[in-house]
């Protein structure tokens, strides 16, 4: 295109080839630097390494579990997002919210199981995913301080746990707070004041309601996600997902 | 101070004595400064903190009133809904004591009939004598009795926040 003769028509059909290359951000490379920058070149897909050791696919080696759980916690977070439409944290209206969810609304039923069954099974998944770092030995240098993030994710699902299971406002909620919350009370010296602050008050009522809320929607979701991220980057940082050194 | 060599980077020379004095004296500073820094901001930190602790609480009050006396005729054990607490009345006088379990805060039940066990916890199977002494289970202490009164109206007024260590009977 010559710089006296601009046409519109050019520039239009010319439109679909600049959006795109404002997409991707690159230009033509051979077939190895163009399938590496697939991968770095996206935001998505740059968390995961251009090359990995063939040792590292093998499926039986992490059973995928780490993966599983965050695929869980995904899960959980759209569901949990949508369940938010239809419930309000009040002693009045939470558990009338709960029945609507699983009577009245549409696929309020299975909406509500999958985040009940994903929460269940994300505690299960972490669990095994420790086990089986445990097992394979990764937990060793120089992958040490991940191991501790770890204990902090697994620390972080069983709070997330622990606070969604009062939201219902059901007798086995407010039962299981009650016995949580004098749990933390044994603790020595600060014991009483933590129960005191965890549930804003000296028992199980409007004040503990509203606090497990904003704990378990926003305060304790942000934490994990933050520490997600911080150890997925550890993972390639130190080397990798660990891997039997040969065949 | 610095000079060149040839390949152009810069060299720097050795610390001569002042400058080490000097360093000394920056490092005080240094130290002082960071300090200050903790201090003022950990202790705002600290202190924002309170922000969490609720300073009015709307929760039932801890004295209330029960009934009057002909509520709770000789030989009954009633208890009141809602309080976690049940009122025994025998010939020598009467006494409240807490329905909650020391152990990890159920809801205990009183058990009729039987000459030693009082109260019997649903949770984990914690055993109490009829006096609230523990006699199994997992709780570590025995129910507390609260203070008891009878107000100018003749109303029967227990009040929770007050424990009855000497386990003294109100007698009417």
């Amino acid at each position: 295109m010559s710089e006296s003769a601009y046409s519109i028509k050019e520039s239009i059909m010319q439109l679909p080839r600049n959006i795109k290359a404002s997409i991707s951000r690159r230009g033509e490379g051979t077939a190895e630097q163009e399938r590496a920058a697939a991968v770095f070149g996206n935001m998505f897909l740059h968390v995961h390494p251009v090359r990995v050791h063939v040792n590292s696919l093998r499926a039986g080696y992490t059973f995928g579990l780490g993966l599983i759980s965050f695929y869980l916690f995904l899960i959980l977070v759209a569901s949990g997002l949508l369940l938010m439409f239809y419930y309000t944290p009040s002693t009045e209206l939470a558990y009338r919210n709960m029945k609507d969810l699983e009577y009245v609304v549409t696929f309020g039923v299975i909406l509500r199981n999958v985040h009940r069954w994903s929460a269940h099974a994300m505690v299960a998944f972490v669990f095994l995913h420790m086990c089986r770092v445990f097992y394979t030995g990764s937990y060793k240098a120089p992958r040490e301080f991940n191991w501790v993030i770890g204990v902090f994710l697994l620390l972080v699902t069983l709070f997330l746990s622990f606070t969604g299971y009062l939201l219902p406002w059901d007798q086995l909620a407010f039962w299981a707070v009650t016995v949580g919350s004098n749990i933390a009370s044994y603790m020595p010296v600060l014991g009483d004041y933590v129960r005191f602050l965890m549930l804003g008050g000296n028992e199980v009522g409007q004040m503990a309601l509203l606090r497990f809320y904003v704990l378990h929607v926003v305060a304790l979701p942000l934490l994990a996600a933050t520490l997600l991220g911080v150890h997925f980057w550890r993972i390639r940082k130190d080397g990798g997902l660990s891997r039997p050194s040969n065949d | 101070m610095s000079s060149e060599n040839s390949t152009g980077a810069t060299i720097l020379p050795f610390r001569t004595t002042d400058e080490a004095v000097d360093e000394e004296r920056r490092g005080f500073v240094k130290k002082m400064a960071v300090t200050a820094l903790t201090l003022g901001v950990g202790g705002a930190a600290i202190q924002s903190a309170r922000f969490f602790k609720p300073n009015v609480l709307y929760e039932p009050s801890k004295a209330f009133k029960v009934g009057d006396l002909s509520t709770f005729p000789i030989g009954s054990r009633i208890v009141i809904e809602g309080r976690g607490i049940e009122i025994v009345r025998e010939r020598d006088g009467m006494h409240a004591i807490s329905l909650v379990c020391t152990h990890l805060g159920c809801l205990i039940k009183p058990v009729e009939n039987d000459p030693d066990i009082g109260y019997m916890c649903p949770c984990h199977g914690s055993t109490f004598a009829h006096k609230g002494e523990v006699q199994g289970g997992p709780a570590p202490k025995d129910l507390p009795w609260y203070e008891m009164y009878m107000d100018n109206t003749g109303a029967l007024v227990v009040d929770t926040s007050k424990v009855n260590h000497k386990r003294t009977k109100l007698a009417v």
